[in-house]
C-alpha cells in the first residue's frame, strides 16, 4: 500500500479538489482506494469565510475512515467495517466502503499516534492506495505518508512572490538527503569520526535545552543529529555558534515536517539566513514530494463579506515551476490525469 | 483517578473561564497546573514536556491569526510526542465540535458547556452524547391540572352557561362544517374523493373558488414551486440546532411560545428553526385575517406578502415537518368563516394544539356569534376528537374590555370544552390594556393587576394558565431594546406565578411595517432568558391593591357570568354586549356570516 499526503499551505488551496480529481482518475483503473483526513475539513460551509466549500464526491468501493458524526450528515450508502477506538470531536473513527456514490466530509484521525493505528488497518484491507487529506496547515502526521504532493495558492498569499518563497523552500527541504542509519532513539546526538555520542536531549525548545546539548559536545564533532522539535531561535544561535569555529558542518534532522514545523518563518530567504550554505541539512527518514498543485482562487473580503478571488493562474504557475524542482499542475485547468503518473 | 492536567490560557489576557476550571478539578483531588496568559508556543510545549499531562486544556478567543496559532500549537504537541499521552482540549465562546475537530483538538467546550461536563469529560465519565442532552421532550403541562372548580358559585353559572349554549347549537349547522367534513373526507381519501371536494368548492366563495381551480388568486397569494421547497430541504437538511439554549431556569418555569405568520410558511420555518436554536418552546401559527372573511379556505403550498400564513394543510404539513419533534405546534382557528376546518387540517396535520375562543372570535374578531358559536363547538369537537389542546385567547381585552369580562369568556369556553372531552387553556392577558389605562389599575406598577388576574383565576378552578398574547401587549414601544426589557420583566412575573406558559412577542413585533426581523425574534427569547435567571425561585411581592383587584375580579366575574346564564344562550348575550359593549368597551359583535346558521 502507497500513502499518499495532500498538505495543504493553508485553507481553500485546493487540495480536497485535487484529492477529487485523484481518485476520480484513479478509479477507472479499479485500484482499491482509501481515504482519510488528518482532522476535519472539506466540509461545504468554510467555519471562517462562510464560503462554499467542496466536500469529496467518492465512487462505489471507495474505503473510508472518518468521525460517525461525518456519516450521519452526509447522503452516501456505506457499510461498516471496522469500527475503531479512536474518538475526535466528532465522534469515534470509523472504516466504512462506500456502496452509492456521493458526498460525504471527511474528519479522519486527528495525530500521530491515531493516523498510524488508521494506516494499519488500512493494511489489512489490501489497499492500494490510501490518501491522507491534510487540514488546514497542520502537518506533523504528514511524515507517515511514502509520498506527499503540496497544494498552495492565492489563499496562502495573493503575492506571488510570497507563495512562491515558502513553495521553493517546501521544495529545497524535500531534495534533502536521508540518513536512515541514525533512527536510533528519541534524543539528540553528535557524530565524532563515524561515532555516535548520545545525549538526554529530546528537544531544543530554550536556551537551558541548548546549553545541556552543549554540555555533552565533544571536540571536533562534525555532525549533530536533532531528533524532535525545535524553537527556531534556539537553533539559529546553535548554528551561529557552530560557525564561529567551522567552515562546514551537518545537521541531521528527524524529517522534513519537523524540521518546517519548527522554523517561524517559512521563506526560503529566512531558512537560508538560518542555515547558511556551510550547513547541510539531511534527514533520517522522508516523504518523497512528487507534486505540487496551485491554485488561483482566494476568499476575497469585500463590502464585509467574502467573494471568490483570483490572481493570475498563468504567472502564478509560471512563477512555482521556476522556484521548485517538482511538477506542478493546476487541477482546475488540467486535471489530474499527469499527476496521476507520478503515484506509481 | 487523579489526573494530570494543564491549563494553558493562549489568551492575551482571559483566563478567568481556566482558573474556574482549575478549581472545579482541584476539588476534585485532580492535579492541574495553569500557565501564565500569553506564552510562546515553544514555552508551553517546553513546560508540556516535563510532566505526563493527560490533559492539556487550552482556552482561546478566536480572531485574526489565531487559526494559524492554534493549528501550530496543535502540530507542534504532537511533533513533540506530547499526543501520544495527552489529550488537547480547546475551550472559548465560539467553539463548536465542528470547529475543535477543524482545528484538530480532541474536545472543544463553548461558553454554554458546563464545569461539570468538563469535569465529567477529564473523569471519562462522558455518557451522554450532546445531542440527546439537548433533545426536548413536550412537556405535558395539562395533565397537571385537575380541572376542578373551587367557586362553586362560577361553576354552576358555568353549567348553565354551557349546558344552554349546547343545547342551543345542536341542531344547528353552517357552511363552515359542511365544509370541513367534505374536506376531511376528500383529504382521508388520499384526494381521490373527487365528489367531495367539488361538493367543497360549491359551497366556497367564487374569490376562493378560482383560487382552488388555480384560475386566479387573490391578494398577490401565489404558489410556492417545487424549486422553492427543494432549496428549502437543501437548506435545512442536516443543520440542527447547535447546543440549543434552554430558557428555563427552573423546572417551574413557563414554556415559551412565539407566533409566526410571517405569510410565507418557508420564512416562518427558518425563524422557526432559529427560534429553536435560542430555546423557544412552541410556535402559534397565526393565518392572515382576511381567511376569516371568505367562505372557504385556500389550498396548496401557499405564500403572500401579508400578515399572516395561509392555513392550508400542505403549509402547516410544512411547517410541522422542519419544526423538532420537541417543539409545539398550535394552530390558530378561533375565528372567521373557517374555524371547523381549520382546526380539522391542524388535526389532520398533527399539530399539537388548536387556538378558539368563541368570544373574543364574535366580538375583536369580526364573526358573528351565532355562526362562531355552532362553528366553534365543531371546532371544539374536533380538537377532541383529534387531542388537540386549545388555548384561549383574551384579547379582546385589548379593544378595551374590561378584563373581567374577557375573563368571564374565557371560562365559558373552558367550560364548554370540558363538556365536550377537549382540554381547554385560557390565556388571560399581561396587558396594559384600554380599559386599565383608563381606570388607573396600573398607575402605580404593573405587577398588582397582572398579578390578580392569575390569582382570580386560580380561586375560581385549578386550570392550565398560559398568559399571552403576547406578554407586555402595550407596554412596548419600536425600541428594541426597550421591548425586550418590557417582555423580560413580565415573563419574570410569569416565572414567579409558575404559570404553565406565555406568549412573547418580537421586539419589533408592532413596528416591522411587514415581516417582523429574525434578530428581533432572538431579542426577546434572549431577554427572557435572563429574566428567568434573575427571578429564579425568588417571590415577587405584589401591594395591598392586589388583594383589592382580585376580589373584585372575582365578584365582577361572577356578576357578568350570572347574567349570561339568565340569556337564552351565548350568542344572545355577546349580541347584548353582556360580555363586552359597544359604548363602554368598544366591542362589536362580529358581522361575517351573519345570517348563514341554519337548522341540520
Amino acid at each position: 500500500m502507497q500513502i499518499i499526503g495532500i498538505v495543504g499551505t493553508a485553507k481553500n488551496t485546493g487540495k480536497t479538489t485535487a484529492l477529487t480529481s485523484i481518485l476520480d482518475s484513479l478509479s477507472k483503473n479499479e485500484f482499491s482506494l482509501g481515504v482519510t483526513s488528518i482532522g476535519y475539513d472539506g466540509e461545504d460551509i468554510d467555519n471562517l469565510t462562510f464560503l462554499p466549500k467542496p466536500r469529496i464526491f467518492l465512487k462505489e468501493g471507495v474505503i473510508i475512515a472518518s468521525s460517525s458524526l461525518t456519516f450521519e450528515t452526509s447522503k452516501i450508502k456505506y457499510e461498516i467495517l471496522y469500527e475503531t477506538d479512536i474518538y475526535t470531536p466528532l465522534g469515534k473513527v470509523i472504516i466504512a466502503k462506500v456502496l452509492e456514490p456521493g458526498k460525504i466530509v471527511i474528519a479522519g484521525p486527528n495525530n500521530i499516534k491515531d493516523l498510524k493505528k488508521i494506516i494499519a488497518l488500512f493494511k489489512t484491507l489490501n489497499t492500494d492506495f490510501l490518501f491522507v487529506d491534510g487540514a488546514m496547515n497542520r502537518m506533523a502526521p504528514m511524515y507517515l505518508a511514502d509520498k506527499v504532493i503540496f497544494s498552495t495558492g492565492a489563499s496562502r498569499s495573493t503575492e506571488i512572490k510570497n507563495i512562491v518563497e515558502e513553495i521553493s523552500l517546501i521544495s529545497l527541504i524535500f531534495n534533502k538527503n536521508i540518513m536512515p542509519q541514525y533512527d536510533i532513539n528519541n534524543n539528540c546526538f553528535f557524530v565524532k569520526n563515524g561515532e555516535l555520542q548520545e545525549t538526554e536531549i529530546k528537544s531544543l525548545l530554550t536556551k537551558d535545552d541548548l546549553l545541556k546539548l552543549f554540555s555533552y559536545r565533544p571536540e571536533n564533532y562534525e555532525k549533530v543529529v536533532i531528533k524532535n522539535i525545535f524553537s527556531s531561535a534556539v537553533v539559529k544561535e546553535f548554528v551561529q555558534e557552530i560557525l564561529k569555529k567551522k567552515d562546514t558542518y551537518e545537521m541531521v534532522f528527524l524529517e522534513p515536517f519537523r524540521l518546517l514545523l519548527s522554523m517561524n518563518d517559512i521563506t526560503i530567504s529566512g531558512f537560508r539566513r538560518m542555515f547558511t550554505n556551510s550547513i547541510n541539512i539531511s534527514f533520517i527518514y522522508k516523504p518523497s514530494l512528487i507534486a505540487i498543485t496551485v491554485n488561483s482562487f482566494y476568499p476575497k473580503y469585500e463590502n464585509f463579506h467574502f467573494t471568490a478571488g483570483y490572481i493570475d493562474k498563468y504567472l502564478l504557475k509560471k512563477s512555482v515551476v521556476e522556484g521548485v524542482t517538482v511538477p506542478v499542475f493546476d487541477i482546475f485547468e488540467e486535471g489530474s490525469k499527469d499527476l496521476v503518473k507520478l503515484l506509481f | 483517578m487523579a489526573k494530570n492536567i494543564l491549563c494553558v490560557p493562549l489568551d492575551p489576557v482571559h483566563d478567568v473561564g481556566l482558573k474556574i476550571i482549575r478549581n472545579a478539578l482541584l476539588n476534585k483531588g485532580h492535579n492541574v497546573d495553569l500557565l501564565m496568559p500569553d506564552l510562546p508556543n515553544e514555552e508551553i510545549i517546553n513546560f508540556a514536556l516535563k510532566k505526563k499531562y493527560d490533559y492539556i486544556l487550552v482556552s482561546r478567543t478566536l480572531g485574526y491569526g489565531v487559526y494559524e496559532l492554534l493549528a501550530k500549537f496543535i502540530d507542534l504537541c504532537d511533533a513533540a510526542g506530547i499526543r501520544d499521552t495527552a489529550k488537547l482540549v480547546i475551550g472559548g465562546k465560539p467553539i463548536t465540535p465542528q470547529l475543535a475537530a477543524e482545528l484538530g483538538f480532541d474536545k472543544g467546550f463553548s461558553s454554554s458547556s458546563s464545569i461539570e461536563e468538563i469535569v465529567s469529560y477529564i473523569e471519562g465519565k462522558e455518557i451522554t452524547s450532546d445531542m440527546n442532552k439537548y433533545k426536548k421532550v413536550k412537556k405535558d403541562f395539562i395533565s397537571e391540572h385537575s380541572y376542578q372548580f373551587f367557586n362553586k358559585e362560577i361553576e354552576q353559572a358555568l353549567n348553565i352557561i354551557a349546558d344552554k349554549f349546547l343545547n342551543w347549537a345542536k341542531d344547528k349547522t353552517s357552511d363552515g362544517i359542511l365544509r370541513a367534513e367534505l374536506m376531511r373526507n376528500y383529504i382521508t381519501s388520499g384526494k381521490k374523493d373527487s365528489k367531495a371536494y367539488e361538493e367543497y368548492l360549491k359551497l366556497c366563495d367564487e374569490e376562493i373558488k378560482v383560487c382552488n381551480t388555480g384560475e386566479r388568486y387573490i391578494k398577490g397569494v401565489r404558489v410556492i414551486e417545487e424549486d422553492e421547497l427543494l432549496k428549502l430541504d437543501n437548506f435545512l437538511q442536516n443543520r440542527m440546532a447547535y447546543q440549543p439554549v434552554k430558557i428555563q431556569h427552573s423546572n417551574t418555569h413557563p414554556l415559551i411560545f412565539k407566533f409566526l405568520g410571517s405569510g410565507c410558511p418557508i420564512m416562518d420555518i427558518v425563524h422557526g428553526k432559529i427560534c429553536e436554536r435560542w430555546g423557544v418552546d412552541g410556535f402559534l401559527l397565526i393565518n392572515p385575517s382576511w381567511e376569516a372573511r371568505y367562505e372557504g379556505l385556500l389550498h396548496n403550498y401557499l405564500t403572500h406578502q401579508n400578515d399572516g400564513t395561509i392555513t392550508s394543510l400542505e403549509n402547516i404539513l410544512l411547517v410541522k415537518k422542519y419544526l423538532l419533534d420537541g417543539t409545539y405546534l398550535t394552530v390558530r382557528a378561533h375565528r372567521g368563516l373557517n374555524t371547523p376546518e381549520t382546526t380539522m387540517l391542524a388535526g389532520e396535520a398533527g399539530a399539537d394544539m388548536t387556538k378558539i375562543n368563541l368570544v373574543y372570535g364574535s366580538l375583536g374578531a369580526g364573526t358573528d356569534p351565532e355562526r362562531l358559536g355552532v362553528d366553534g363547538l365543531q371546532a371544539i369537537k374536533y380538537a377532541a376528537e383529534y387531542n388537540m389542546p386549545f388555548d384561549i385567547p383574551g384579547n379582546d381585552e385589548l379593544s378595551g374590555v374590561p378584563a373581567y369580562k374577557t375573563l368571564a369568556g374565557l371560562l365559558i369556553n373552558v367550560m364548554i370544552g370540558l363538556k365536550i372531552g377537549a382540554k381547554p387553556i385560557p390565556k388571560p392577558l399581561f396587558c396594559y390594556g384600554p380599559h386599565i389605562m383608563i381606570n388607573g389599575q396600573m398607575d402605580k406598577n404593573y405587577i398588582d393587576y397582572n398579578y390578580a388576574k392569575i390569582q382570580a383565576l386560580r380561586e375560581i378552578a385549578d386550570l392550565p394558565i398560559w398568559p399571552g398574547e403576547p406578554i407586555a401587549f402595550m407596554t412596548q414601544s419600536e425600541e428594541r431594546v426597550q421591548s425586550a426589557n418590557a417582555t423580560s420583566y413580565h415573563s419574570a412575573l410569569a416565572a414567579f406565578l409558575g404559570v404553565d406558559a406565555i406568549t412573547i412577542a418580537s421586539t419589533d413585533e408592532a413596528y416591522s411595517r411587514g415581516p417582523i426581523c429574525v434578530a428581533s425574534r432572538i431579542d426577546s427569547l434572549r431577554a427572557v432568558q435572563d429574566a428567568f435567571k434573575f427571578i429564579g425561585d425568588t417571590k415577587i411581592e405584589p401591594t395591598k391593591m392586589c388583594e383589592v383587584y382580585k376580589n373584585e375580579m372575582i365578584e365582577n366575574i361572577y356578576s357578568v357570568l350570572s347574567s349570561v346564564a339568565r340569556e337564552d344562550n351565548l350568542p344572545q348575550a355577546i349580541y347584548k354586549g353582556i360580555l363586552g359593549n359597544k359604548e363602554e368597551d368598544g366591542a362589536y359583535p362580529g358581522t361575517f356570516g351573519k345570517g348563514t346558521v341554519r337548522c341540520k
